[in-house]
């Protein structure tokens, strides 16, 4: 029984990583001084390049009709341009294209911005910082379609998977601890270690 | 080396102590004393071995994770940790006239 559940617990942390990397058995260099202390080294990152983006914005908004043609246009003569700029002028920041909603006819459209983390949106201050740059430009007629739309909006998501990760920043990671508590159940063991290491228990 | 014959099993009076949180699984090997850490993809081989001969193996692999790699490139990954294993006393070749005295009972 306790087979199975180790299998099973070692085909998911085998999968969570797609394609399962080249088995390893690394010896464990150990020292009477260091009283049985083992160095392990922690997990590397979950990639995540099959999503959009660890963060996503979405700005969304409605062109009116007598705009639409000039609008397409817009977007098929800067968008490529506005991608590359994103990807030269900033690390972790990606343009993912903008699309128009079909079916309800009002002519709707969503912009996608994708950033590795949080804190990657800091990346506009050097992106924006010369106003008369073709990418500013271009991404200043972009936003001003949204500012025309009095029923705009900008969502911010976060990938699911990374909630408890810190690549999204500690908010998310309260919000699952708070989200755990309303529920009854006990803090994570990641909180809990870090309240013992606050009172200086061991 | 390879395998053309016998089955693989745990070694006798291995310890296993696995690390979820650190993806890995620490196994300590009480033949030669040694401490080893293992990664998930040779955790699962290690707890894929109960006995079976080569191919089963590989097979059982394949479908734990198919469809990430092919058939070959599974029995690759299996072959080459078995070769690791066995160097380093982890797991252990029964012959095959021996499982069928004994039984195909893993440790």
């Amino acid at each position: 029984m306790k087979s199975r559940k180790h299998l099973e617990l070692a085909r998911r942390l085998t999968l969570r990583r797609g394609a399962p990397n080249a088995p390893s058995a690394k010896e464990v260099p150990t020292e009477v001084r260091s009283n049985s202390f083992v160095a392990i080294d922690p997990p590397p990152k979950v990639d995540t390049t099959y999503a959009v983006g660890n963060v996503v914005v979405e700005w969304c908004f409605r062109v009116p009709h007598g705009q639409l043609r000039t609008f397409v246009a817009f977007l098929a003569d800067n968008e490529a341009m506005i991608a590359a700029s994103c990807e030269r002028l900033m690390k972790g920041v990606h343009y993912r294209g903008t699309f128009m909603i079909t079916g309800d006819g009002r002519s709707e459209f969503r912009t996608y911005w994708g950033y590795d983390s949080s804190v990657t949106e800091k990346q506009w201050e050097a992106g924006l910082a010369d106003p008369n740059s073709n990418f500013v430009r271009a991404v200043r007629q972009l936003r001003t379609y949204w500012l025309q739309d009095p029923n705009a909006s900008h969502r911010h998501m976060a990938l699911g998977a990374l909630l408890g990760d810190a690549a999204l920043g500690p908010f998310f990671k309260f919000t699952l601890n708070t989200a755990e508590g309303m529920a009854g159940g006990t803090p994570s063991a990641a909180a809990r270690s870090g309240a013992a290491r606050k009172s200086g228990r061991k | 080396m390879s395998f053309p014959t016998g089955s693989f099993r745990r070694s006798r009076g291995l310890r296993l102590r696995p690390l979820p949180e650190r993806e890995v699984c620490l196994v300590y090997v009480p033949k030669r004393p040694n401490l080893y850490t293992l990664n998930a993809t040779a955790w699962m081989i290690l707890e894929l071995c109960r006995g079976q001969p080569l191919k089963d193996l590989q097979a059982e692999f394949y479908n734990n994770i198919e469809p990430l790699m092919s058939r070959q490139e599974a029995a690759d990954y299996v072959l080459a940790c078995l070769n690791d294993f066995v160097q380093k006393l982890i797991v252990e070749v029964v012959p095959a006239a021996k499982l069928k005295t004994t039984g195909r009972r893993g440790s």
